[in-house]
């Protein structure tokens, strides 16, 4: 029981950490191609230790993430659930896979997170559903494939961090 | 060990060491619950309410982030001569006596402009319904950009739809307030609307943003309306969130498809408050 409690707060720290790296001030211009490393940690967690990430995990940061983000409540928590659900139902798929397939598809699923988030909920006009333009999909692709990049840094410093103190 | 950890072979009765995936059933329910969050979000407002707190939550969060900062700042202080602060005070006393000088000049043009009854409401805004804030972050999201504000004073004199400005002219207006924070919603937000008056052609029209480095867009002008390019464009005071005659943004093109019924009108926005460090707010 200790044991898991520990797990579950190493866990917890990792991504707080995580969560303030991607709150950092950068350069304005630059925040758009910032990774968010926070989404990477935990797509590295639902993967590592599936039994260990129960619901709450997305639904808490979730909402943790609509709040700084300022989109509706509910959005980032449906974003992160449907990720969870994902790894964890395809994790042994995933885990052999070669970096590169694997960056391959966290650049689709980073993609597909831009995508969903331009839905304008409040506002569909006549003419399209959403905020997309030219310039937001080449910023969307930017942005999913310095994710995609980022991915194999994020996978082994978390895999050093699990290993060094989580011994699970 | 707890069975769920674990499935059992129904031939050997030995346990089987494989990790089961989310139950469908419940990450069903999850998205349902998600979905009606929005829902009722989207209907109600409901996060506006608490959205402040929330934001005075993470203020330690930022006060990490700001400590570096902060501690490099103080110490070149610390190393910085006499003299040198000296001096520094001195360049800032003239400043602020520049300033001082141009204030009174606007408040004696603006008073020969109201008795000329040039200005559209002929109330003139008083100095003691705007108070300042400081800026704590401006949220990297292109699409829904948020502003976080910092204030000292008493929070009862700040209610949400209270308009925020900067030197330059509108910013946007507060969504929702906390203890010591306010989140303010940004012209470029898309669901931001600003009744304006433009400056050459005096039409009216109501200017909704697109997202931070976009063009917003006047809302359904008829085609036969006589907007020019380039013209500017102050808010109108009509709906008592935004006070009159502050700037709002520059139409940069009007065009005129067939296929659509209104004129498309483009709205080039302030630029983006990087640097600016204080805001006012307004208060009736």
């Amino acid at each position: 029981m200790q044991n898991s409690l520990k797990v579950h707060l190493l866990i917890y720290l990792s991504l707080l950490i995580f969560f303030t790296l991607d709150i950092f001030p950068l350069i304005y211009k630059l925040n758009n191609f910032f990774p968010s490393l926070f989404i990477l940690a935990f797509i590295y967690w639902n993967l590592a230790l599936p039994q260990k990430l129960n619901l709450s995990y997305p639904f808490i940061m979730g909402i943790s993430y609509d709040f700084l983000q300022g989109t509706f409540i509910g959005i980032f928590p449906l974003i992160f659930i449907a990720l969870s659900y994902i790894c964890q139902r395809y994790f042994y798929q995933f885990r052999p896979l070669s970096y590169v397939q694997q960056s391959l598809i966290i650049l689709v699923v980073f993609l597909l997170i831009k995508v969903f988030l331009s839905i304008s909920f409040l506002l569909p006009s006549p003419n399209s559903l959403g905020l997309v333009d030219n310039n937001y999909i080449k910023i969307s692709f930017l942005y999913a494939l310095i994710n995609a990049v980022t991915w194999p840094f994020i996978f082994f410093s978390l895999r050093f961090y699990r290993r060094k103190w989580i011994n699970e | 060990m707890v069975r769920k950890d674990h499935k059992v072979s129904n031939i050997s009765s030995e346990a089987i060491f494989s990790v089961r995936s989310t139950d469908p059933l419940r990450f069903l329910i999850s998205i349902v619950f998600c979905l009606s969050l929005i829902f009722v979000d989207l209907r109600f407002n409901t996060s506006n309410y608490i959205r402040g707190y929330i934001q005075d939550l993470y203020s330690p969060l930022f006060f990490l982030i700001e400590l570096p900062k902060t501690v490099l700042n103080n110490t070149s202080l610390v190393f910085s001569s006499r003299e040198k602060l000296r001096t520094n005070l001195e360049k800032l006393k003239k400043e602020n006596s520049k300033l001082l000088l141009l204030n009174s000049q606007l408040a004696e043009i603006s008073k020969l402009n109201e008795e000329l009854g040039l200005i559209w409401n002929s109330n003139p805004i008083s100095k003691k319904s705007f108070s300042l804030a400081r800026k704590r972050n401006l949220s990297g999201d292109s699409l829904r950009p948020i502003l976080v504000i910092d204030v000292k004073k008493d929070k009862s004199v700040y209610k949400r739809n209270q308009a925020v400005m900067s030197v330059k002219g509108i910013i946007g207006k507060i969504n929702s307030i906390g203890i010591n924070t306010i989140e303010v919603m940004m012209v470029q937000d898309p669901r931001s609307m600003i009744p304006v008056i433009s400056s050459k052609s005096r039409l009216h029209g109501i200017v909704q943003g697109s997202g931070l480095e976009r063009k917003g867009k006047i809302l359904n002008i008829r085609k036969t309306a006589e907007f020019v390019e380039g013209e500017s464009l102050f808010s109108s005071g009509l709906g008592n969130t935004y006070p009159p005659n502050f700037f709002v943004g520059k139409i940069s093109s009007v065009s005129d498809r067939p296929h659509n019924e209104f004129l498309e009108i483009e709205v080039q926005f302030l630029k983006l408050p990087l640097d600016e460090e204080f805001f006012l707010i307004h208060s009736d």
